[in-house]
């Protein structure tokens, strides 16, 4: 290959509580796990570095959160990926629009994106073949999932990535350290997003939460989202049990030089 | 920044500053005091002085750190007439405490046979981990809660799990007076449904090991303890019912603007004479007396997997006390001379009557009542007795108090190894999940003889027997 050009492609890093063993096959390493927002494939380097300077700055500062619904094999004919599937929890809207224009972008700019007109499939590849694809659906557990910070990958070969550029973006939580409990910052936008990216976050600790996850709709207050992060805990023990007591009213949401809104949520276990 | 000042062994004052209604009592070391993160339970020690009718101090014990609103490890005061009720003063695993009973064999004598087949009867008769309960069983209906709450562990007693001279051995006998299953939500109650006689997650445990020192031989004989001797202690609360009812308060409490005017709103709480305050306390005895049940319960569970694999019959095992340390309860104390009718909270603390407090069974009138002090699963537990320390409102501390977090202590410890590092310490560990294990290793606590040792320099209780670790059951 030409020095300057390199196998690339865009994505979101995403974080999600991994199991600690996957069925056979050539595994993704974690740190390589991500969405891809556009793939290039060969490019000329020079020229996307360039083009890099106007790159469309994405409308959203706080990364988003979904879960992984289904295993999928793709392609559908003759696959040779292991992929989870998925499903947004947070309104997705704006990362659609965002996915289509920045393809649109690429084109302008003069680069092939492959399959520009084919509808979006968010998914993650977690394996490469050989693999056995009963043992992966059998095996398939729904697990949440976020992404942050939008990176521009090369791909070394044997499944191996390598981040070159990348543009911040605040992941939906992050777990803090605390002596007696459990402990996040959580970011969001708006208050829906913060009671979306806090039933998150206590997902990622106690996974079978997603499937009491409600849509809320009356939020007016911190207070409100403790109160429903609290229901949710209470439906949850009542149905099959849960690792925390509450959420406690701990803290005050607190408004970034960004604009966005965090808040410290502790959780009594 | 907190400019503690020692006015006795192992006790510090915190000044009163402005706001505060009391100054803060530190029990403790100047060592543990210097090894702590002292800077935000020490914060929530002057934020609870804020709280209307405190009364004498607002206290930490040495086993202190950070709470809900309290700190664990901290015990308030207020007045009965013009004080305030705190759920967060209380905890949300309402009567969450611990049981030590002893087992008439030497511990050396079992063989590691009997040791695994003990543990495994256990975990097997007793459901522990996230969920946990007896699901395939009718489960409480109202009828049995009003029963329940009524009568307090004799409930369970009368009904085979127990015997009836367990109550002497039970703080306030088993029973809170006062409860009322129509303060308790319906969420609560189905929560609770299947859960009596569960542990539960997190730090709760069964524990089973040896007598290893007695301190105090004359309090050891008088209560039949001796080196070698096996016992069994028993951590654990009110499981979800219990929770739900703190949850159910504190929405509450905070919709009625209850927090208003404190420095932290998770202190919110209510006048202890308001028809709010009383429902709380109508239902936080509930949750007591749910607590003393399942307590009861489990002890009956561990009794008869000794019968299954041992042939020890189950009223040879002696239970020697049964301690809360997560309530509120009125006690007449003696303050500035003048008798008074207090609001005790204890959060994180245990009642230490010494001799002669009216409540205490005969036994426990002559020597002052047992303390119970887990440590760690590792390296030791402790028993005491109360000195009635007025200082502190006869309280003590309840335990060796944490000094890592979860995620540091789950991130030290890959797969089996906190299973395999146990049993070469000598302490087998059995689990629902091995997560609960890595959380809980010893290097998690703080030492818990550091912690007694404060206590007994400080003349809150007394060391009377050390205790052992070799078989436990977690969450």
């Amino acid at each position: 290959m030409e020095p300057n050009k390199k196998r690339l492609f865009f994505g979101f890093e995403v974080i999600a509580p991994w199991p600690e063993k996957l069925p056979m096959g050539k595994l993704l390493d974690v740190h390589n796990r991500h969405i891809t927002l556009a793939f290039l494939g060969t490019t000329d380097w020079n020229q996307l570095s360039q083009a890099l300077t106007q790159f469309p700055i994405p409308p959203f500062k706080v990364g988003l959160a979904g879960k992984f619904d289904h295993c999928q094999f793709l392609p559908k004919r003759h696959s040779n990926v292991v992929a989870w599937h998925v499903e947004w929890i947070d309104d997705v809207q704006m990362l659609l629009a965002y996915q289509k224009g920045f393809t649109q972008w690429l084109i302008q700019k003069g680069f092939s994106p492959s399959q520009p007109d084919r509808k979006w499939l968010p998914h993650v590849t977690l394996c490469r073949k050989p693999f056995n694809a009963r043992l992966w659906n059998d095996t398939f557990v729904s697990l949440p999932m976020i992404f942050q910070n939008l990176h521009l990958y090369e791909s070394l070969g044997n499944s191996k990535y390598q981040s070159i550029w990348h543009y911040p973006i605040l992941p939906p939580f992050e777990e803090l350290d605390h002596i007696a409990d459990i402990a996040f910052m959580i970011y969001g936008e708006s208050l829906q997003q913060i009671v979306t990216h806090a039933q998150i976050a206590l997902a990622f600790t106690f996974p079978p939460l997603l499937n009491y996850l409600e849509q809320v709709s009356e939020l007016h207050s911190l207070e409100d989202i403790v109160i429903h992060l609290n229901s949710l805990i209470s439906q949850t023990d009542k149905a099959i049990g849960c690792p925390f007591k509450a959420v406690s009213f701990h803290g005050d949401l607190v408004k970034r030089d960004d604009n966005t809104l965090q808040w410290e949520m502790i959780v009594d276990v | 920044m907190f400019n503690l000042k020692q006015i006795a062994p192992a006790t510090f004052v915190l000044p009163q500053e402005q706001g505060m209604k009391v100054p803060g009592l530190i029990i403790g070391t100047e060592a543990l005091l210097e090894n702590m993160e002292m800077e935000k339970p020490l914060e929530q020690v002057r934020n609870v002085a804020f709280l209307p009718g405190i009364v004498g101090y607002s206290i930490a014990m040495p086993d202190i750190h950070w709470g809900y609103g309290f700190p664990i490890g901290g015990v308030a005061a207020m007045d009965a007439e013009t004080g305030v009720i705190s759920p967060g003063g209380v905890g949300y695993d309402i009567n969450c405490g611990v049981r030590l009973a002893v087992v008439p064999i030497k511990f050396s004598d079992l063989t590691e046979h009997h040791k695994n087949s003990l543990l495994k009867t256990i975990f097997k008769k007793i459901p522990s981990g996230v969920g946990e309960g007896y699901k395939h069983e009718k489960g409480m209906d109202y009828s049995d809660y009003k029963n329940m709450l009524s009568q307090g562990v004799k409930w369970s007693i009368d009904q085979g799990y127990g015997f009836e001279k367990d109550l002497d051995h039970i703080e306030s006998h088993g029973f809170i007076p006062g409860a009322d299953i129509g303060a308790v939500s319906n969420i609560a109650q189905e929560r609770g449904k299947h859960q009596l006689g569960s542990i539960g997650s997190g730090n709760h445990f069964v524990e089973i090991g040896a007598i290893s020192h007695i301190y105090l031989p004359e309090i050891a004989n008088a209560w039949g303890i001796e080196e070698g001797q096996t016992y069994v202690l028993i951590h654990s609360g009110s499981r979800g019912f219990g929770h739900q009812i703190c949850q159910d308060t504190l929405n509450e409490f905070m919709k009625l603007g209850y927090a208003k005017g404190l420095p932290d709103k998770q202190l919110v709480a209510a006048p202890i004479r308001s028809n709010h305050g009383q429902q709380y306390l109508r239902a936080m005895a509930a949750a007591a007396n749910f607590a003393f049940n399942n307590r009861q319960r489990i002890l009956h569970g561990v009794r008869l997997s000794f019968q299954e694999v041992l042939g020890i019959k189950p009223e040879d095992i002696r239970l020697i006390y049964d301690v809360c340390h997560n309530i509120a309860k009125f006690e007449t104390h003696e303050f500035e001379g003048v008798k008074r009718k207090l609001c005790v909270h204890r959060k994180g603390a245990t009642r230490a009557y010494g001799p002669g407090a009216a409540e205490l069974s005969p036994l426990f009138k002559v020597t002052g009542q047992p303390v119970l002090v887990p440590g760690d699963m590792g390296r030791a537990s402790h028993l005491m007795v109360g000195q009635g320390n007025t200082l502190t409102w006869c309280s003590s501390c309840h335990g060796a108090g944490r000094a890592r977090s979860r995620i540091k202590s789950s991130a030290a410890w890959k797969g089996r190894e906190p299973v395999d590092y146990m049993r070469s310490q000598g302490v087998s560990v059995m689990a629902t999940s091995i997560k609960t294990i890595a959380e809980e290793m010893p290097d998690a606590y703080k030492d818990v003889d550091a912690v007694v040792e404060a206590c007994q320099d400080a003349g809150l209780a007394k060391m009377v027997a050390k205790m052992k670790p070799h078989l436990v059951m977690k969450g």
